[in-house]
């Protein structure tokens, strides 16, 4: 007993330490990184320099503050992300953009180096050990255009450390194209969704798919009918064995009466003794009032109550509460 | 004769804002449908807990307004529009659920789970509901919000209309809850034309005594598998398995008289009123509307005959002595307690001393279940 309380202690705390890392730094990826922008975004002061956007893959707001960004895994420390204020606060789904401008003077998210000839960025969580994402720009980029994931927050170049991770991973893998999910982005969208094409709506794509309803309203009712039938079999097999526990519950108490009586035909049970004596006395002394054998005793002093004759103002009885209790 | 000029103008300006200046006709056919809603409650006795805040919360929101003034239901930040957000963001219906968990109990159920059977095939209305809906030309999500009204469930309609098509909400949830109130009504000549008067004579089998470890079983195994098979439908199975569990576990009796008392009370006047606010004149009173209403009824059709039907089928399968009395089939449509009744008022026409209350309750509760499910999926495969 003591194993398997130990063994279900053991797996829920490593549940649990997966779980916490729900909506947190795990859910940030490297969406889309331009090296070279002459006429695209400009940084508060009107200059164009590169950028990189993170992205939040979660439907949850997430704080980069603190994270590191790198482009020398020796160094992973090697740019912070400010703490303190309070756009670093990505909400669900959202992105947030650093300019890399080797300047840190000319703002608050203005990296401390350039994208100049980097090729690797890697992505820290803030003990600045754990890494969270990486991304392997490639040399041939032109100028002007971007490169990153082509839908939001999908697909990874390397297996990520974290066993969630590769679950996402694996669990993506389905919906990303063969090559990752990375590619060069002819339209640098910093700020905003790679994905420049118009995306259909679940209800777009099944009128498509389903115009009559036939399909959706097959699988649904498998799925209905499915969820019942797996409870109709639970408890079926549940109820089974509690009758069976019922039967031998009572079959338990029956036995030691059954023993007792089979024993001793006299030992039958006290209540059935005692309407039976009183049964023969009734019967034996006369069963009328004017045998005076009955409930009602000749020469007791009783309160009988008689609202009748009184008016409920005289009646005590009814200006007092009958029992304090209730 | 300035000061009457003044006196006339701001006399003017103050009829611009009453309801005199600013009413139409359609104001006045809603606050006339609220005001049938409330004689039916109060004369007919049909649904009145709900059909009294809906019929009155039609009025408040038909009171014709002028613009702006930030007290319509529809004016971002006013109490109405404030209150109308649990409808909108769909926090109302959990709620309720975690009452109807509280004061179920799934008693019959356990003891007869072939009954959750019967639940699931009433569920047919709903995607009737949504093929109909479709050929009429409402958009998968639009349909997927029509379609829940056979489910027979105020709050999972509310629910899944608030996700799937908040600009119908009104009209899909009055539908709902009309229907729902009509179940005496459109049930039973389909259950006589469905059944032949030996069926209808059939007794079944008094439900077995449960232990109170099956019921505190029930509920978390009932969340676990309903909620791994369809993640999406957590708010209102999670909710409705929680309040059972509050109920049965013995060990939390206040909470359990909170979340079917106090806490359903409070959460009902408020969707009430606040969806029959939601159904202002310029928005209610459209062709889609009407097309919901003669949907929603088609749909509560196909779920009852749907659950009579099959209980003639399973009949075919079962053994003499367990056979179903196929008047409870009706009962799938989740209309608590309402269809049940029917089933059981049903069953003594045909046998006074036929009492199928407790047989139909089993189906009823599935279909609670069933249609949380259902609603689940839709809003997985449309939102």
């Amino acid at each position: 007993m003591k194993k398997i309380l130990s063994v279900f202690t053991l797996a829920s705390l490593l549940l649990l330490s997966n779980a916490s890392f729900a909506q947190s730094p795990v859910d940030i990826r490297i969406n889309e990184v331009q090296v070279s922008n002459t006429n695209g975004i400009e940084d508060e002061h009107g200059d164009k320099c590169g950028w990189i956007e993170l992205f939040n893959t979660a439907f949850g707001m997430v704080d980069v503050a603190g994270f590191y960004i790198t482009d020398d895994k020796a160094n992973p420390t090697k740019y912070m992300i400010p703490k303190g204020n309070p756009a670093t606060q990505i909400p669900l789904r959202r992105y947030f953009v650093l300019y890399a401008d080797g300047n840190p003077a000319a703002g608050v998210f203005h990296m401390n180096f350039t994208l100049d000839g980097v090729r690797d960025l890697y992505l820290y969580s803030t003990d600045g050990k754990t890494l969270l994402d990486e991304i392997h720009i490639p040399a041939d980029i032109a100028e002007n255009r971007s490169y990153g994931r082509v839908v939001d927050g999908r697909g990874a170049h390397e297996p990520l450390n974290w066993s969630k991770q590769s679950y996402r991973k694996s669990h993506e893998d389905s919906l990303i194209p063969e090559d990752g999910g990375f590619g060069v982005l002819d339209h640098p969208t910093p700020g905003q969704t790679n994905a420049t094409k118009a995306v259909e709506t679940k209800s777009e794509k099944m009128k498509q798919q389903d115009p009559y309803g036939g399909i959706l309203a097959m699988i649904a009712m498998s799925v209905v009918f499915l969820c019942l039938i797996i409870l109709y079999l639970c408890f079926r097999s549940i109820g089974k064995r509690a009758i069976k526990k019922q039967q031998a519950e009572k079959a338990a108490k029956q036995a030691p009466k059954a023993a007792a009586v089979s024993a001793n035909p006299s030992n039958v049970d006290e209540e059935i003794v005692a309407a039976i004596a009183i049964a023969c006395h009734l019967y034996q002394n006369g069963q009328s009032v004017d045998s005076g054998i009955h409930d009602v005793e000749s020469n007791v002093l009783t309160f009988n109550q008689d609202l009748l004759r009184n008016s409920p103002w005289g009646a005590r009885n009814l200006t007092l509460k009958q029992d304090p209790r209730n | 004769m300035i000061l009457k000029s003044n006196i006339a103008e701001n006399l003017y300006q103050f009829f611009n804002y009453t309801g005199f200046a600013n009413v139409t006709f359609g104001h006045i056919v809603m606050i006339l449908i609220g005001l049938l809603f409330i004689y039916l409650a109060i004369k007919k006795d049909w649904e009145p807990l709900l059909l009294i805040p809906i019929g009155f919360g039609m009025i408040i929101g038909n009171i014709p307004l002028f613009p702006g003034m930030q007290v319509g239901i529809y004016e971002d930040g006013s109490v109405l529009n404030i209150l109308y957000q649990g409808v909108r963001r769909g926090f109302y219906p959990p709620l309720i659920f975690l009452g109807i968990g509280a004061m179920t109990d799934f008693s019959a159920l356990i003891s007869n789970p072939k009954l959750l059977l019967v639940g699931a095939a009433a569920q047919f209305g709903i995607f009737a509901a949504y093929a109909g809906a479709l050929a009429l030309g409402f958009t998968p999500a639009e349909a997927g919000a029509i379609g829940i009204i056979g489910g027979a469930d105020g709050p999972t309609a509310i629910f899944l209309s608030g996700k799937l098509a908040p600009d119908l909400i009104g009209a899909i949830s009055v539908s709902a809850y009309s229907y729902m109130a009509l179940v005496p009504v459109i049930q039973p000549p389909i259950m006589r034309l469905l059944t032949t008067k030996k069926e209808r004579l059939i007794r079944m089998a008094a439900p077995r005594p449960v232990s109170q470890q099956e019921k505190i079983v029930f509920p978390i195994v009932g969340f676990l598998i309903t909620a791994f098979i369809v993640p999406s439908g957590i708010p209102l199975l999670g909710m409705l398995f929680f309040g059972n569990l509050l109920k049965e576990s013995g060990v939390t009796r206040r909470l359990a008289e909170t979340a079917r008392g106090p806490l359903n009370d409070i959460v009902v006047i408020l969707i009430g009123v606040t969806v029959g606010c939601s159904t202002q004149a310029d928005k209610f009173l459209q062709g889609s509307s009407i097309l919901i209403f003669a949907l929603g009824a088609a749909s509560f059709i196909v779920a009852t005959f749907c659950g009579v039907l099959f209980c003639k089928i399973l009949n075919l399968f079962l053994k003499e002595g367990k056979k179903l009395n196929p008047l409870i089939g009706n009962s799938g449509v989740s209309a608590v307690p309402d269809s049940a009744r029917v089933s059981y008022v049903q069953g003594l026409k045909y046998d006074p001393t036929n009492f199928l209350l407790m047989h139909a309750m089993g189906p009823n509760v599935a279909g609670v279940i069933g249609s949380a499910v259902a609603a689940g999926i839709l809003l997985g495969f449309l939102s």
